[in-house]
This record gives structure tokens, sequence and C-alpha cells, in this order.
């Protein structure tokens, strides 16, 4: 017998790739730390999430929601640190939007 | 012991008598002629019986009168008509009889004429008894209250219903074109004809005082008779104005009727009119009041048959609303029918409140209606009600009980929000198409403001708020305190439609939306928004990936969280699916270095050929189903535990549905129980024949989302530890602000009468008490 | 009117209404929710073991990216507390991080009660105390433990008739 798959229509869910394997977490996910919203949500000034809200990951290894990370860092508070660790924030240029068309 | 002054006392006034008598007579002439005249004038009078043709009076009319005068110039009229009285008394059985005598035919064959010829015979009677004119106004009238009270008297009880049923054939009588000969005195000269039918009737009546005593009991024939007309016309004749049609009716045979019993004295036109006023909008208003009840006791069925029935509702409107002091010009000029609103008739508006309430309970109300056939005649109550009042109170009080019964509903939500997207079976025959879209309304306060404002109605309860005639979506989310159990049910239902798209066309979906957005806000529906970008978004990825590598497959790639929860009962899929899958992940990534892809590898649907030896099978199946024949490409028998072990979080009944399928297309045998085997050639005895025809498809629709209503008890649960946590922060609470803080909670939705209920249940559990509306945590 | 500020205060009384830390609870006015309830439960094995201790947070839009105001309601006695209730924390000043939310906070609190930190003090007395008389330290701790037991009206009472008294007296600790 051979099986020929003539049309899949499947489904999937997409996820940012924050260099965790998840399989099978069925929870919220992980959650950005600053608004506490899941990273597949979107951040509280957003209403699209994915691309039009996307993350921004740390040299330190940290990831937010992009707008929420731009506004602490904004403040004077901040001291231009990392909302976790407190180190010098860099952020790493080996993920930011790299490879999307837009 | 008469003393002289006695004597001379007495002497004196036999004198004044004589001479009074006597005159100024000489001798006692005087008093001879005088007793010539009483006794002529007496014996004129007599009351004689008519069936005796001897007695008739024959008498020399000039005597007659001459005799008179002399009685009355002797002052001594008054004693004449005592004694004709008390002559009439000794023969009143001479009447007496004739009544037994015609009310015993009455009552052997039942028929009015019999009660008309007794009449026309009283009248005979009173007639031949009755004293001359000349007599003068006091003594006719002493006579004729003699008389009527007498044959009052004897009257026996059968006379009233006799009496009824003559009054009763005068509607006919009156349209007849001549009278008929029970409708005419025997003795009526053929030259004298009466100017209408009734005519002879009702003067005869009017003769013998019948129709001041039985006044009511005409006015109720009249009564009676326009309510069987009203019920003949009028009874389940919904689809034409019948009000109209019944003034006309009115006009026609009523007033004329009325002329007879109520203006026959009447000299013009005018003052006809002047007399007939009061009675007749005494029977307009029964009219209005007949049909109002007839279309009260049918107001179910009106509102089933809506709109066929619209005019009966107009019908209602204007029948409900008190003709009031408008004039008999309305019936006969038929020109004025403005009513007065302001008048409206409280009674039957409670009278259709609770009538309609009685019939929504038994005959809508219970367990074997369906949730839609009750959406649809609630909307049809809106509607109709609001033909009626516009102003909602009726509706308002009707429609309680309805929206109460729809809240214990499971499928209440589900229902109305397949008919906001237009499900196709089952029509959107909850909207009107005509009705414009627009925004979800809220109860209003009053804006007084407004030129248009009118006050409430009298019977408005104290809770009535007033419902600006809002569409019908409105009112029916407003069922639920929230309509975010509508944006979650809609969800569910657009995650259906759209998982469901193979084509790649949802533009009806995106239409819906749309409108959607223009109902519940924009916020509200942002996250169908964001399911809808998720279509457009996995289809340019797609031509994307198809572009750089085609493949057989074709995700809808979704956004985790803007999707109501999917059942995540997922599996690893075996052999190329994983390949496929694995090689559109790779191209996915490349492509957005950001994102990776998680399968929901239990949903979707998949198009196989499936090439056996002999044969060759097209089938359209799920992708568990794929993935078991799969299997069964790699290795030609598994048992059932086998494949258990191998798709692990699958449960067996689902593995065995598959198998079934595959069963069912004569692609697999069960060799023995748990056991299958594949057939590479199709067996002689196709196994179809013993398998019922499958018509159903394969890929059934099955929900693979909780409804709303599951998604809401699983959320009380969490909502208890806020509960918890803020009775603890707070110590006690009343409900209102417990309410009040869990709106803070995401998601949360309950009314406060549901959030009663759960608190009662968890004082039950003995979690919380409660005084005097205070709750705390027991501790 | 939802602004990211209260947004993120309804994730954060979700997290500790779900999955509340022990010994904290904390929840928004019903009326306001830039204003927070919140109680501390001393910890056990320190002289504030058993004690209720009531705290006022209040918020301003800038939450997350600024600290609230922290206050505690229940009279202290504490190195880090001042007579007003405020309270001397770093994360709530120079080290605050918007990734911390009241459950932090308020776990941070309950963990400073455990760990005075006698070298920022708010309260000189007790800092002293704490450093020379633990005896004695212990013993003023408890009569303010024993004083976050009475109900809020009778605590109010007595708060006033403090206040009045050191009104009579100003202030004579710190001269």
């Amino acid at each position: 017998m051979k099986v020929h798959i003539k049309h899949w229509h499947a489904i999937a869910q997409w996820r940012w790739d924050i260099g965790k394997n998840d399989d099978d977490d069925d929870g919220e996910g992980d959650v950005c730390g600053i608004c506490r919203v899941p990273f597949e949500g979107c951040c509280p000034s957003c209403k699209m999430p994915g691309d039009d809200c996307p993350l921004i990951w740390g040299e330190c290894t940290h990831v937010f929601h992009m707008h929420c990370l731009l506004q602490w860092i904004g403040t004077a508070a901040s001291k231009q640190q990392c909302p976790m660790d407190r180190r010098p924030w860099v952020t790493a240029e080996r993920k930011v939007d790299a490879g999307n068309p837009r | 012991m008469a003393t002289d002054s006695l004597r001379i006392y007495t002497s004196a006034k036999w004198q004044k008598a004589f001479e009074r008598l006597n005159g100024a007579e000489p001798g006692i002439q005087g008093l001879l002629s005088f007793s010539e005249a009483w006794q002529i004038a007496s014996n004129f009078l007599y009351p004689r019986d008519i069936n005796d043709p001897g007695s008739l009076k024959s008498q020399d009319m000039q005597r007659v009168r001459a005799a008179f005068d002399l009685v009355g110039k002797s002052r001594m009229l008054s004693m004449l008509l005592d004694k004709f009285l008390e002559d009439m008394r000794r023969q009143q059985y001479l009447v007496e009889r004739d009544v037994h005598r015609y009310m015993a035919e009455y009552e052997s064959a039942g028929k009015a004429e019999a009660i008309m010829q007794l009449i026309f015979r009283l009248v005979a009677w009173y007639n031949a008894w009755k004293p001359i004119n000349e007599l003068g106004p006091t003594i006719l009238s002493a006579y004729t209250l003699a008389f009527q009270t007498h044959i009052f008297s004897i009257f026996p009880p059968s006379f009233s219903r006799g009496f009824k049923q003559l009054i009763a054939s005068t509607f006919d009588l009156v349209s007849a074109s001549s009278p008929p000969p029970w409708a005419i005195p025997r003795d009526l000269p053929p030259t004298e004809q009466p100017p209408r039918p009734d005519y002879m009737l009702w003067m005869s009546c009017e003769t013998l005082g019948l129709l001041e005593r039985y006044e009511s009991l005409i006015s109720s024939v009249c009564y009676e008779h326009i309510e069987a007309h009203v019920h003949e016309t009028c009874a389940k004749k919904w689809d034409e104005p019948m009000l109209p049609k019944l003034r006309d009716w009115m006009t026609e045979k009523i007033v004329p009727w009325m002329i007879m019993p109520y203006a026959r004295g009447a000299r013009s036109a005018d003052e006809a009119r002047a007399m007939l006023q009061g009675v007749g909008s005494r029977f307009d208003y029964h009219v209005c009041k007949t049909l109002c009840d007839l279309r009260i006791q049918e107001i179910f069925d009106i509102i089933i048959d809506y709109p066929d029935s619209q005019s009966a509702l107009q019908d209602l409107k204007v029948a409900s609303s008190r003709p009031g002091l408008d004039d008999i010009n309305v019936i006969v000029d038929r020109v004025r029918r403005r009513l007065q609103e302001c008048l409206q008739r409280v009674d039957q508006r409670s009278q259709l409140v609770i009538t309609l309430r009685k019939a929504n309970k038994k005959r809508l109300l219970h367990p074997g209606a369906d949730t839609k056939v009750i959406l649809a005649q609630y909307v049809s109550i809106i509607r109709c009600l609001r033909i009626i009042d516009p102003p909602g109170v009726l509706l308002y009080k009707v429609a309680d009980p309805i929206r109460k019964y729809l809240r214990g509903r499971a499928d209440t939500i589900r229902c109305i929000v397949a008919s906001l997207v237009g499900d196709g079976e089952s029509g959107d025959s909850l909207v009107d198409e005509n009705e414009p879209i627009q925004p979800l309304q809220q109860m209003q306060a009053d804006d007084y403001t407004d030129p248009n404002w009118e006050p409430e109605p009298i019977d408005a309860g104290p809770d009535f708020r007033t419902n600006k005639p809002s569409d019908v979506i409105s009112t029916l989310v407003s069922i639920y305190d929230s309509k975010d159990l509508f944006v979650k049910e809609l969800q569910v239902l657009l995650t259906q439609r759209l998982l469901a798209v193979k084509d790649g066309n949802y533009e009806r979906e995106r239409r819906n939306i749309e409108i959607l957005k223009i109902r519940f806000g924009e916020a509200a529906l942002q996250v169908c928004e964001v399911m809808l970008r998720d279509m457009t978004d996995s289809r340019r990825i797609d031509q994307h990936v198809q572009a750089q590598k085609p493949m057989p497959l074709h995700p809808t790639i979704i956004s985790k969280h803007f999707w109501p929860p999917l059942q995540t009962n997922s599996f690893t899929m075996p052999g190329q699916f994983r390949e496929i899958q694995e090689s559109y992940a790779r191209e996915y990534h490349l492509f957005k270095p950001d994102k990776k892809l998680h399968w929901l590898s239990h949903l979707g649907t998949i198009k196989l050929e499936i090439e056996l030896q002999d044969r060759t099978i097209s089938e359209e199946v799920p992708p568990l189903e794929a993935s078991i024949v799969e299997l069964f490409s790699q290795k030609d028998t598994w048992t059932v535990d086998q494949l258990v072990t191998e798709f692990k979080s699958v449960e067996k009944t689902a593995i065995l549905k598959a198998l079934t399928t595959w069963v069912d297309l004569g692609v697999l045998k069960e060799e023995e129980s748990d056991r299958y085997k594949l057939l590479e050639v199709a067996e002689a005895v196709p196994s179809r024949s013993k398998a019922p025809a499958r018509s159903a498809p394969v890929v059934e629709e099955t929900t693979h989302t909780l409804s709303a209503q599951q998604q809401q008890a699983e959320q009380m649960k969490v909502f208890w530890k806020f509960i918890e946590g803020m009775l603890t922060n707070l110590g006690t609470l009343p409900l209102a602000r417990i309410q009040a803080m869990l709106k803070f909670a995401p998601g949360y939705d309950r009314t406060i009468e549901q959030l009663a209920e759960f608190m009662e249940a968890a004082r039950r559990e003995g979690l919380v008490q409660v005084k005097d509306g205070m709750w705390k945590l027991c501790r | 009117m939802s602004t990211n500020c209260r947004r993120r205060l309804i994730r954060d009384f979700k997290r500790l209404s779900t999955d509340p830390p022990g010994g904290i609870s904390g929840s928004p006015c019903p009326d306001n929710i830039m204003l927070w309830n919140a109680v501390i439960f001393g910890p056990a094995d320190t002289p504030f073991e058993d004690g209720t201790f009531k705290l006022l947070l209040t918020f301003d839009e800038s939450y997350p990216n600024k600290p609230p105001t922290v206050k505690f309601l229940s009279r202290m006695f504490h190195p880090n507390v001042y007579a007003n209730g405020e309270l001397c924390l770093d994360i709530l000043q120079n080290r605050w991080s918007p990734t911390y939310d009241v459950a932090a906070i308020l776990t941070s609190i309950q963990s400073l009660l455990h760990d005075p930190n006698p070298n920022s003090p708010a309260n000189a007395e007790a800092a002293q105390l704490y450093r020379e008389n633990m005896k004695e330290y212990v013993r003023r701790v408890r009569a303010t433990v024993e004083e976050s037991w009475l109900d809020p009206d009778e605590h109010e009472a007595m708060r006033q008739e403090d206040e009045a008294a050191a009104a009579s007296s100003s202030d004579p600790s710190s001269s």
C-alpha cells in the first residue's frame, strides 16, 4: 500500500523562538517580565501580536516585548539597565527582525 | 250626646256638600243631574272585556263629555278616578287571562312572536281601558301607571327571557323590506303602513312602559349582539384591519337600529344625534373591548403568525386605546378616529400581559421547545408588542420571564450568536434584513430635552426602564449583563468556521466581523481581528513556502492567545506526515527566523489517495485516521494496544473510531478482536454490505473548542481565589463590593445574581459565612 | 478606560489571587484599582510571628516603570520602617525594576521583617535595640503584633491617641 497525500489542511501555532524547546507546554507560555503578558500575546500598547509587536533580545539573554523594554530604558530610573539583572542593556543583534522582509 | 254646636257643624258640612253637588239648581235638581252624570261617566270609564263585542263603547260622546264636565265641576273627578281604578282592579283577571294564554303559547313553542302578540294584545287592553284625553294628563298617567304596574306584576319570570328574544330579533327586523305579519297588530288597518318594519314593536313596547322597565336588558341584548358579531367576523382573521369594518357595521346596522329604542322622540337629525351620543359611545366602546378581548385571547398565535398578523396588532393597538370622550360622530359620521392615547385602558393592558405570560409559560418556556424557536418567538413578541405599545411597558413585563428562562438555557448564547452571523441552515430569521445595523444600545435614562419625549405609561412599574425602540439584537444581547460572553461565543463560532476553511475563502466571516464591529464595538472584537489576520498571514506564508518548496501541506497558523482554547490532545504524526511537517517548519523558520511552528496535529483534514494492489481509494479524513493508515503502510497488522502505545495521548476510543473508518472503507479488516490487518486485495464479500451506508462524511464537524459556557464553569474556580483573597484583605464585604472587585478580574462577566448563587454554594461548603449581608471567610 | 498600568495591575491581581506566595495577601480597592490593601502575616520564627500587618499601596500611571508608594497602616516597630508607616527598602527606590509585581513587592517586605537592615535605619530606636538589646526589641515588636490583631476601628482609635500623645510631646526620640 502506498499512501499519497493530496492535500493537507493543518493547524499550527506560531511561537517566538526564544531558544527553548517547548513542545508540549499548554500553559500561557513565557511572559514578558515587564508587562506580564505572554510573549505570543502583545504588549499593552499593541493590538496585533507577532511581527507588529516583536521581542527584543539582550546580550544578557533576557527577552522582553520590544515596546515594553524601550519604554523602561527610556526612563531615567532605568539607568539603561536590564530589568532582570541590572546589567547595562545591550541588544543582541542576532535575533532582531533578521530576515523579516518588512 | 250630640251637642247643639256639633249638630250645627254637621248640618253646615252637609249643606256645603249638598251645595257642591246640587250647585245653584233649585231643590235637588242639581243633585239629580249630578247623579246622572256620575252614572254616565263611571259607566263610560268602566273597563270592559274586549272579548265581548257587545260591551263596546257606543256612547253619545256629547253626553259623556257633558257628564265629565259636570263631575269635574262638582270636584268629584278624583272620586271618579278612584272608582275607575277600583273597577280596573276587579277586571284585571281579564288581562291576566290573556297574559297566561300568550305566555303558555311562548313557553311551549319558544317563539318570540308569541311575546309580540302578547304585547299587541296588552296594547289593545290598554287602549280599550284608556280614559279619554279630555280628563287631563293626571288621570291618564294615573291610569297608565296602574295598568303598567299591574301587567308587570303578572308577567311570569319567563317573560324577560322572551322579551330579550324578541328584542334580539329586532336586529333582523330593522333591515327587513316589510314587516312580517307577526310584527304588526292584527287590527291595524291595511292602509296604515308603519314607517319602519320594527316601528309597531317599539311603539307598543313604549306604550306599555317596557322600554323603560327593561332598559338594561335591551342594552345587554345589543352588547351580546355586538359580541356575537365580533367573534363571528374577527376570530382568527388577522390579515386585515377589522376595527374599521366593525365600525362600518355599527354605522350601517346598529345605529339605524338604535334610533327606535334610543331616539324615538327626536324631531330632527341633530336631536337624534344628541340622544344617541351616550349610548352610542358605550356601544362603540364595547366593540373595541370585545375585539380587544378576542385579540388578547388570540395573542400568542397572532404573534406566531407575525408579520402576517400585523393588522390584528394594529386593531389591538387602536382598540385598546379607549375611544374615551369621542362622541357618536365616530360612528355616525365616520369622521373622527383620533384616539386619545393618554386614556389607554390599563385593565386591558394588564389582561394582555397576564394572558401572554400565561401562554408563553405554557406553550413556549418548556424543555420541549427548541431554543431557536423560543428566540424566534421572543423576537416576534418584541416586534408585535412594539406595534401595540411603542414605549415598551408591555414588552418589559412580558419579556421578563422569557429572558430569565433563556438565561438558564445552555445554548442561548450560541443560538443568538449563530443568528448574528447568519448560521447557514437556521437562517438569520432573528435579524431583520431591513433593520439598520447599529451599535448595541444600553438602557438609557430619560432624555427630557428630547422633544418627542413622552411620560411613561401609568402602568409602568418602578423598575421599568425606558427601552428606546432599539434593535432586536441589542435586546437579545441584553438578556445577559455582559456582552463579553457573546464575544467569546462568537470567537468560538468563528474558530470553527475559520479552521474549516479549506479554499482560503473566508470573506463571509470577514464581512460578519465588520458588521459585528458596528454592534459590539471594535475593541471587543479585537481578538477576532487577530484571528482574521492570522488567516491572511497564513495564506501569505504558505504562498512563500510553496514557492520555495512545493508541499501538499497548507497550514493555518494561529496566534495562540487570540483563539479560544483548543482541545490539546495532540499527538506525533508518523512517517511521511511528520517529515512534511518538519520540512514545512524549517521553511517557515527560514522565512520568519524569530518564530517557529508548533503543530496541532489532531486538527485539520487530509485528502488521501490510497494505492492498494487492486484498487485506489480517495478519501478525506482527520489526521488521526491518516496517521493510522500510514502506520499500516509500514506494517500490515496492528493490535489496538500497539496503536494506543504509538499515539500515547490519544484515547483508545478515538483510535477505535479511526480504525472503524478504514474497516468501513474496506481498507482494514478486524482479524480477531482488537487486531487489524491491511487488505491489499479487496475481500470478495464487500464488508460494506454489513456496515450501514456511510452517508456521513468521515470528517465530522467536531467541536475542538470549548463552548463559552464550559469556559465559564472553569473560570469560576479561578474567581474563588480572588474572593478568598479579598476577604482575607478586607475582612467582611457586602455582595455588591465583591462583585465590584471581581469586575477587575480578567474575564469576569457574572451577574450579581450568579455571584450570589456561587457565594451561597460556598457558604454551604463552609468556606464563608454571611451575617447581615456581609460575607466573611470561615476560619 | 484601561491603561497599560491598569492592565498590568489586573495581571498582578490575578497572579496574587491564583498563586499567592505564603503569608501575604493583597487586592485593589473595589472602586479604585490604583489603590491596594495588603496584609503581611508576620513570618514564623521572628518576633513578628502571628502579626497581621496591613499595608496600603498607591500606584500611578507610570507603573510598572516606576514603583508604587508603599506604607504600613498597622503601627510597626522595625528598623527600616518610619513612624508614619513608610519604609526604607531599596527595591522601592533606586533598585526598582519593572519586572517586580505586587507579589514581589510584598514578598520583599515580608523578608525585610525577617532580616532587618540596621545599616539604613528609618527608626533609630528600633535599629539600636535590634543591635544592642534584642530582648527589649522583641518586647516592643510583640506589642505591635498584638496591636495588629485589633479591629480597624479600635486600631484607628489607638492610632489617634498615639498621634495626640506624639503631638503633645513633640517627638522626644529624635532629639
